[in-house]
């Protein structure tokens, strides 16, 4: 049988009882725990006790939101140290940010919006990107893997596809692509939304498998799923209820492309009870499954 | 499409947009949605909407005291203020309002309560204190005590140890808004005799703790932090402003009380 590779992300709400049930029998089945690496950060205290503790059953992906890749103004040493120190204690499976930037000077001054804010898919974003991104694997002496956004508004100025744009930052820099379905799909719908014109001529399955299958298989390390919400006149990632159905269907392509790659549950907002989480992860598990019978075919 | 613009002054100009209200950057972006109007700004919008959620979700967990004593309207008005003044600098939201304690001093419609400031202070040394490095407490180091001449060794002190004065009594309203002690209509009546406090707060374990510290050993302290020797932490004589009523400090008494609550965690040798 194919081996399992799914792991859930491992929030607040569930510290304590995902380490009480690893001392008693029914210790989930997990393959890994994702963590987002900005609240294990400091020299010392509870949340990396808590994490190291976690560590001791399964591996660690650290997952960063602040590392603001793709700001021309570069990255913030003091990020970076924080994220070396603690890669050197955790020795993650795996780690990653996105294809954002957040950082950039209002008032003489560098601030932080605390987002992932998108950026132009130009060759200048391009060179800032492969130039922080090597920065940083430079640094842990490590490759990392770069996520895909789910982006509000897009900037001028874009001059190639997005996939050709992560395919590029992949093959420049031997960085590894983190593929978030879930935002793929908030993508197509909000251009559907926003564009209903040029939007309704595919339909946004269709445009989300095209954009699989413009992405290099070899590129990719890990994929990530979550929920996303309709707020009428837009449709926002908020990581706070179940895999969409549609998702799924995306879930199955993407494996069939990629192969038996990492799989994420995200759930970052309105946390469920750690069951639901265990819940979803069986069925990733189960699409998994499915469709790499289909990818070994 | 202007494609002089520069990536740099693109970003500035969203961030702008985002951080300042009502001030869309139309050079910098569009959407898919390029002459549909309205578009643009539910996506700004969003964003806005994520930075005060954000700026909420962490002022709340560093300072759920203040949250208590203005109440959740007046909370959520002052984080959304703050943000949009002092916004953060690193990509850990963690290590964004240190500066909160001088802005609360500032805001002219929160000076009936004028401990706030001071309140925060204590706060955000807790927050701090959370992630501070960890030591472990070695108890067979306090042998020195009695092998060492207490002018040549010094003691060791938990992570985070840090003394905040204030002329009101800022310990006891974080302990009662924390732990239920004392009783609101004691730290009432302290603040309408105008008690003022020395909070103390250190890491017991990996829990931060506050506690109202005497003026003796504040002084004893003070000196342990400033790293002199025993000898001379006891020797120091009280100093004013943290002169109180208080009995003269016990180093005896202190000691075991001390190692008992994780404040005291060894002796070494300087």
């Amino acid at each position: 049988m194919m081996k399992s590779n799914i792991g859930i992300g491992w929030r607040h709400p569930h510290y304590k009882e995902l380490l009480e049930r690893q001392s008693q029998t029914d210790c989930p089945a997990l393959d890994f725990l994702e963590v987002h690496s900005e609240n294990f950060f400091g020299a010392g205290g509870a949340a990396l006790a808590v994490l190291r503790e976690g560590r001791a059953n399964y591996p660690i992906s650290l997952h960063g939101v602040g590392l603001a890749l793709g700001s021309a103004v570069g990255l913030d040493d003091w990020h970076l140290d924080q994220l070396a120190a603690l890669v050197a204690h955790i020795d993650p499976i795996r780690v990653s940010d996105h294809a954002c930037f957040a950082r950039g000077e209002i008032g003489h001054k560098n601030i932080h919006a605390a987002d992932l804010l998108p950026i132009p898919f130009s060759n200048e974003a391009l060179n800032v990107m492969c130039a922080n991104v090597q920065q940083v694997q430079d640094r842990l002496k490590r490759s990392i893997a770069v996520e895909n956004l789910s982006a509000y508004v897009t900037c001028e100025g874009s001059e190639m596809p997005e996939t050709a744009f992560l395919n590029a930052l992949a093959q420049r820099t031997g960085c590894q692509l983190l593929v978030d379905v879930n935002n793929i799909y908030v993508n197509a719908l909000n251009s559907q939304i926003h564009d209903p014109i040029n939007g309704s001529t595919s339909d946004p399955l269709a445009q989300c498998m095209g954009w699989i299958d413009a992405i290099k298989p070899a590129h990719v390390a890990e994929i990530h799923l979550a929920g996303h919400i309709y707020c009428g006149d837009i449709v926002i990632d908020d990581h706070g209820s179940r895999v969409k159905p549609p998702v799924w269907t995306l879930y199955t392509h993407a494996i069939q492309r990629f192969g038996n790659i990492p799989t994420l549950i995200e759930w970052d907002t309105d946390i469920p009870a750690l069951d639901v989480l265990l819940a979803e992860a069986t069925l990733a598990r189960t699409f998994a499954r499915s469709a790499a019978k289909s990818y070994a075919l | 499409m202007n494609l002089t613009t520069t990536l740099a002054q693109q970003q500035r100009d969203l961030l702008h947009a985002i951080f300042t209200t009502n001030n869309i950057a139309t050079q910098a972006i569009n959407t898919p949605a390029r002459g549909i109007n309205g578009t643009q700004n539910r996506g700004l919008q969003t964003y806005q909407a994520n930075a005060h959620a954000s700026a909420l979700r962490s002022l709340q967990t560093a300072y759920p005291v203040i949250a208590q004593l203005i109440g959740d309207a007046a909370f959520e008005h002052l984080a959304h203020d703050f943000w949009a003044q002092l916004p953060p600098t690193r990509g850990d939201l963690a290590q964004w309002g240190g500066e909160l304690s001088g802005f609360i001093a500032r805001i002219s419609a929160l000076q009936a309560e004028p401990y706030l400031s001071d309140v925060a202070k204590v706060e955000w040394a807790l927050h701090t204190a959370a992630t501070a490095k960890d030591k472990d407490a070695d108890l067979a180091t306090f042998t020195l005590l009695t092998e060492q001449d207490p002018a040549a060794l010094t003691l060791q002190l938990a992570p985070g140890t840090a003394l905040i004065y204030s002329e009101y009594p800022i310990a006891s309203i974080l302990t009662a808004h924390l732990h239920d002690s004392p009783s609101f209509d004691e730290v009432g009546q302290k603040l309408r005799k105008n008690v003022s406090e020395t909070a103390l707060i250190w890491r017991q374990g990996l829990r931060p703790m506050v506690s109202n510290c005497s003026a003796g050993e504040t002084t004893f302290i003070r000196q342990l932090l400033s790293r002199k020797s025993l000898l001379a932490a006891l020797e120091t004589p009280v100093e004013t402003p943290f002169t109180d009523e208080s009995a003269p400090f016990d180093f005896n008494a202190w000691l075991p009380q001390a190692v008992q609550s994780g404040l005291l965690l060894g002796a070494c040798l300087l």
